[in-house]
């Protein structure tokens, strides 16, 4: 359904941005935000995207939703080069691909009421009569767990969790084919955050979703995806079945991103740290080479796990 | 009331006490209740974990020790006792002796910490000049060694940077080593690592379990997340609606939770860390409510599925439960069942 293929892009920076690098960090001319990366996602999968902050993960979901131009490489969407599509017919693609962003705060607009922001997407496609849209509206939002007192309130009213399921309710409104869903619970406290993974997971059944989901954590993509990919320094360092990374993670990048998870277990947190003070402190780069499957839908990079 | 009295502890001494602090902030809304009636101990050498969801009066609770809560916040009651000396009776300018020298406070955004404008090691040394009167000399190279123990490649160039050449983890090394400088008894960190990635995290976690051990620093650590107070707390009070809802040693409160919220918090939480794949996390229904309308009786109550019509009208206080002398409190009328009997003299 959606496929990448040796996406690139690259960042240059001004010559302010290089001085501001200073004397510490490396002085670089151009940031390698994404950097050949490839992969697929089918028809009502699940797909995980897990790295820190800074590995290009926001920058990819960027440039598949066509918000950036990559510098280089292929996405297709349903089969159509996406990234060769424009004007009318880009809208038209467009409507079928729809995001939730991570801070609710910043990606709702403060002077429209709640009605008019799920609104907004049907009004700009063209769908619907007024009365048609009004219904949907508010079936989406009474399925994103909301009521209908909260059509004419304004974002300001609403918290942090109540906002996340207002950009839901905006996303799938369209009823879209893909989600792309960037860190859409890394800024909601503890309980709100279970409380928007179960309505992901309904959602998901509901609409026939696809998902495109971006973390940086990989507890609660084990929950939601069905494959997971990790990144590290715009790369993908690993690709496999969410349950193979978890139980068999083979890049050394991913099993410090698993280890690294503080885990509410007094026991196995003690276990952990000793693990970690034994073993010497990590080499300064990663081996970022080429994918390789080493088992069966499992790839791995820079050769790492390939028997002999 | 019931003041967290000695028989919470089997020996060791408590390097702070806090007894039913309350510090209200004066709003449109009328006075709200940040801290209510909110009392712990922290004995030497060890780490009391504050946990909870945004909002519930954890951060304050840091803030009100140190007296740094400005207008329109305010503290109105309790004690805060650190070494049998009540802060809250000191003048403003024996205060400032015990801020960064006796008690340093290290906090969650480690950028904004940070004056941009200063040199780290400027920074860095402000704190040695004013308690320790060290020269300026001594008090840099000192500095840099501080930084070179907290494990920062380069101090010595660290210290001659500007905070944003440095990344968020090297940030919050230097406010690590800042709040060591002048050797404090007691700090004070305010989610140290929330703002950091993953394995920077595991790092900072690491270091200061490290200083722990070595230097028996003792440490107030707040954070909303469970595996960070797992990871270095020996005791926890879970923090509900500006109020302490349940307070133990850590093994108890992560494997025999007593409240009905810790309880679910913790599954929900534990859920997503679970080898089984279950499709639904367990969740706690609702939303922490707003301290300008406060539920009657239990402030859990609207999101407890153990409720009844009497957690609707009766506020509980915090008492003891379990054997007697196993120092678990817990806020919760459906727990009277296992409260410990007190004495019959």
């Amino acid at each position: 359904m959606l496929e990448i293929k040796k996406l690139y892009k690259h960042f240059v920076l001004s010559r302010t941005g290089q001085r501001g690098l200073g004397p510490i960090a490396e002085n670089r001319q151009m940031i390698r935000a994404v950097d050949g990366v490839s992969f697929t996602i089918d028809q009502g999968e699940s797909f995980g995207l897990v790295g820190e902050s800074g590995c290009g993960k926001t920058t990819l979901a960027r440039c598949v939703l066509r918000l950036l131009e990559p510098t280089a490489g292929q996405i297709f969407f349903m089969g159509k080069d996406f990234l060769a599509l424009s004007g009318v017919e880009l809208r038209r693609q467009r409507k079928r691909i729809q995001a939730v962003f991570q801070d609710p705060y910043g990606s709702l607009n403060p002077r429209m009421s709640i009605g008019k922001i799920v609104e907004e997407p049907l009004v700009i496609h063209h769908l619907g009569t007024h009365r048609e849209r009004k219904e949907q509206v508010g079936e989406l939002l009474h399925m994103v767990g909301l009521d209908d007192k909260q059509l004419n309130r304004y974002p300001e009213e609403l918290s942090g969790g109540q906002r996340q399921r207002v950009a839901l309710a905006r996303a799938l409104v369209t009823r879209p084919d893909l989600l792309v869903a960037d860190e859409p619970v890394s800024s909601l406290d503890i309980s709100i955050q279970a409380q928007i993974v179960n309505l992901l997971q309904t959602l998901k059944r509901e609409f026939q979703l696809t998902l495109l989901f971006i973390s940086h954590g990989l507890p609660i993509v084990r929950h939601l995806c069905d494959r997971v990919a990790v990144m590290c320094q715009g790369r993908i360092v690993e690709l496999t079945k969410t349950r193979e990374i978890f139980e068999n993670p083979l890049h050394p990048y991913t099993r410090e991103l698993l280890e690294g998870v503080p885990e509410p277990d007094p026991r196995i947190q003690r276990r952990e740290a000793d693990q970690r003070k034994q073993r010497p402190p990590r080499a300064g780069s990663q081996s970022l080479g080429e994918l390789e499957e080493v088992a069966k839908d499992h790839w791995v990079a820079g050769g790492i796990g390939v028997k002999a | 009331m019931i003041p967290l009295d000695s028989n919470i502890s089997s020996g060791g001494e408590f390097l702070l006490q806090v007894r039913h602090l309350r510090t209200i902030f004066q709003t449109e809304q009328g006075s709200l209740p940040a801290v209510d009636d909110v009392s712990f101990n922290v004995r030497r050498g060890e780490t009391l974990g504050v946990v909870g969801e945004s909002g519930c009066g954890k951060s304050v609770t840091g803030l009100s020790i140190l007296r740094l809560v400005g207008p329109p916040g305010k503290i109105v009651q309790g004690e805060v006792l650190f070494q049998e000396t009540n802060l809250r009776e000191l003048s403003r300018s024996e205060m400032r002796k015990v801020r960064g020298r006796q008690i340093a406070m290290i906090f969650q955004e480690p950028m904004s910490a940070l004056d941009p404008l200063m040199k780290i090691g400027v920074q860095m040394i402000e704190g040695m000049q004013e308690h320790l009167g060290y020269v300026r000399k001594s008090a840099w190279k000192q500095g840099v060694e501080l930084l070179q123990r907290m494990g920062l490649p380069q101090a010595a160039a660290c210290m001659n940077a500007y905070p944003h050449q440095l990344s968020g983890g090297m940030c919050q090394r230097v406010l690590i080593a800042m709040a060591l400088a002048c050797q404090p008894q007691l700090l004070i960190a305010d989610e140290p690592a929330t703002a950091l990635d993953v394995t920077t995290q595991a790092r900072i976690l690491d270091l200061l379990r490290e200083l722990k051990s070595e230097q028996s620093l003792t440490m107030l650590m707040i954070s909303h997340d469970f595996g960070v107070i797992a990871d270095v707390a020996d005791w926890v009070a879970v923090m509900y609606a500006g109020q302490v809802v349940e307070y133990g040693p850590a093994e108890q409160i992560f494997y025999r939770p007593s409240h009905p919220y810790t309880q679910r918090l913790l599954a929900s939480v534990a859920g997503i860390y679970s080898d089984v794949k279950q499709e639904y996390l367990p969740v706690v229904e609702g939303t922490v409510p707003d301290m300008g309308a406060l539920p009657s009786g239990c402030r859990f109550h609207p999101r407890c599925p153990e409720a009844e019509a009497d957690c609707r009208k009766i506020h509980p206080e915090l008492f003891p439960i379990g054997k007697e002398g196993a120092s678990h409190w817990v806020r919760c009328l459906k727990r009277e069942n296992v409260r410990v009997k007190p004495h019959a003299e």
